[in-house]
């Protein structure tokens, strides 16, 4: 099948392609992320509705975007690197762990368990791109008038239910962007992808015929911090 | 026995203003600490490094000098002590840390550590127990079984950072050699500054300490503007950024005055030359252990605070998101308490061997000791 954006709009497109990996077996799967840097306009969008799909808390952020400013002749410029989990084939977190509490799935995503995180930080530091946060247990309306219910709405992140609570998981633990496979698993797209107004974000299986496939062939491509060997697998198009 | 009271009181004012500082964090969590996603690690972790590099240091340096071995597994158990119990508290989880036991991952140097030093305390608890109850002599295997597992923890914790290819600045081969010589300048520290309070009148015993301490500063001395150098002539960007602060950012003063007065320049006037003895000599140990605590903090949060990616600095404005640090109120006291668990322990300890008459390590004569 080859859909493209001329045919279809890409969010269709990507959906459409994406219920048809999940036909096959996960180990067959191979998520792959792409991020047109031309198309982003540093709306945020992405980062909010990560936000809200996963109920993130204060000082949680799975996808911020990087604001770069470029200044030469007088001209003056932006650029915009939104900066999800780089789902590494090699992941410098994954070997770090003491307690197996993360690891690599056949399908590419590095995902958490929670209730076997110690909290020791160690993936916080290993990670060269600093995608991991620390959930130190804050609510936004914490010490306000009124305790907003919205905190303590469940997320279903890995396809569980998680309410937080002092002392409990996914409080005390390690946390980081996982390309909603809760989402991804029921046919929907991340939230970062759906809510892209610059249609810059693209998931797909990098197998077989897809979009995402071709791009990730493009001469544009580049991926951060190769150098140390992660193997991510979000690709940018410059 | 005026001396006594005065220095259990001072201890129990250390612990009980500690105490805040733990209660604030076994019931509020992190809530109250400082650090955050990007400097993950703070004080508690420099403490830890700190307080595990006296007590293998203590044991090298006890191992090497038959005279205050028995002070030295003393020191090495309280110091480790102190040093797991803050690692422990650091913990998002601290009531999972078995997990580390029973589903440990050995590509991780963490885990490695926990099996090293469970291994390790068994092994001091054991030593101190045979100390306290027989008085008799080391047994060699324990004391061979105690070296291996010191330079194996030495090895792993040096690796912890060394591994990480995240922060260049701790990746690097010479970091075992560091965490080496600052152990054994540490533990030689403490140990100096007990053998000098006990009023040991053995001379030869204490140049020989001195003379251990002075070179092992020096070897950490050259090992770390070494790293200085290289970083500032080479240029790489994280690197580079790295020493910079620490010369003339926002670490210069606790790199100038803590680590380059307080750790090499004070100690040295004040050691020298190696036949004095006194309060010159202990204050030099006392500017050296503190110096020290410095070096290990500096060696810790610079690295993690100089941004990996461009723009990641100012990407979410939220506070945790920060790459400066400084340690909350609750972080300095629950590392004033650990100080002072550490130095109870070893008072109670010196109190158990005064009535032994071991302290000075020699049975024929009575401990000067007025705890």
């Amino acid at each position: 099948m080859r859909l493209t954006s001329e045919s279809v709009d890409i969010l269709v497109a990507l959906r459409r392609q994406l219920e048809e990996a999940l036909r096959k077996p996960k180990e067959k799967r191979r998520w792959v992320m792409v991020i047109d840097l031309r198309k982003c306009v540093g709306c945020n969008a992405c980062t909010i509705s990560c936000k809200a799909e996963n109920i993130l808390p204060p000082n949680v952020t799975y996808r911020p975007v990087l604001e770069e400013h470029l200044e030469e002749n007088n001209r003056i410029g932006r650029r915009f690197l939104p900066r999800p989990c780089m789902q590494c084939d090699n992941p410098p977190c994954v070997k770090v762990c003491p307690v197996r509490a993360t690891w690599k799935q056949a399908d590419g995503i590095v995902v958490i368990d929670y209730n076997k995180c110690i909290g020791c930080r160690y993936c916080l530091t290993a990670c060269p791109y600093g995608a991991r946060s620390f959930d130190f247990g804050e609510y936004y309306t914490d010490q306000t008038p009124q305790f907003m219910p919205y905190e303590n709405a469940p997320s279903w992140e890995y396809g569980r239910r998680w309410v937080r609570q002092k002392n409990k998981s996914p409080v005390g633990n390690a946390r980081k962007c996982h390309f909603c496979l809760h989402r991804v698993e029921n046919g929907l797209l991340p939230a970062c992808v759906s809510s892209c107004i610059g249609r810059a974000t693209y998931l797909g299986d990098a197998d077989g015929n897809t979009l995402v496939s071709q791009l990730i062939v493009s001469p544009r491509v580049m991926r951060l911090k190769e150098y140390l060997g992660t193997e991510p697998r979000v690709y940018y198009l410059l | 026995m005026k001396q006594k009271i005065w220095l259990w009181a001072l201890t129990i004012i250390i612990l009980a203003i500690g105490c805040y500082g733990l209660y604030s964090r076994l019931f509020s969590g992190h809530l109250a600490e400082n650090y955050g996603n990007y400097v993950t690690w703070g004080i508690w972790v420099s403490a830890y490094l700190y307080f595990i590099g006296i007590s293998v240091g203590s044991f090298l340096v006890g191992t090497l000098v038959k005279q205050i071995q028995k002070i030295s597994r003393l020191v090495a158990l309280a110091t480790c002590l102190g040093g797991l119990l803050a690692i422990w508290l650091d913990l998002g989880h601290m009531e999972r840390f078995y997990r580390a036991l029973i589903y440990p991952n050995f590509s991780s140097p963490m885990a490695w550590l926990v099996w090293l030093y469970i291994l390790y305390f068994i092994l001091l608890i054991w030593i101190n127990y045979s100390n306290f109850r027989k008085g008799a002599e080391e047994n060699s295997g324990l004391t061979s079984a105690g070296v291996v597992l010191v330079l194996a923890i030495i090895l792993s914790s040096s690796s912890l950072f060394a591994l990480t290819i995240a922060k260049p600045s701790w990746n690097t081969a010479i970091l075992p050699l560091l965490f080496l010589s600052v152990a054994i300048t540490s533990g030689g520290a403490s140990l100096a500054i007990l053998t000098s309070i006990l009023g040991h009148e053995d001379k030869t015993l204490l140049v020989l300490l001195k003379r251990l301490v002075l070179y092992s500063l020096l070897l950490t001395a050259f090992i770390e503007f070494s790293e200085i150098l290289l970083a500032v002539q080479s240029g790489i960007p994280e690197h580079y950024e790295v020493a910079r602060s620490l010369l003339a950012g926002r670490y210069a003063w606790p790199f100038w005055l803590g680590v380059v007065v307080l750790a090499f320049i004070l100690p040295t006037v004040l050691l020298l030359p190696l036949q004095s003895t006194g309060t010159k000599t202990v204050g030099g140990y006392i500017s050296l252990l503190i110096g020290l605590f410095f070096l290990r903090f500096l060696f810790l949060v610079p690295p993690q605070s100089v941004a990996s990616l461009k723009g990641l600095e100012n990407a979410v404005m939220e506070p945790r998101y920060s790459y400066s640090y400084l340690p909350s109120i609750g972080e300095w006291l629950v590392t004033i308490f650990l100080c002072g668990l550490v130095i109870a322990v070893v008072l109670a300890g010196l109190y158990k061997f005064k009535y032994l008459g071991l302290a000075e390590g020699e049975k024929n004569k009575e401990a000067k000791i007025n705890v």
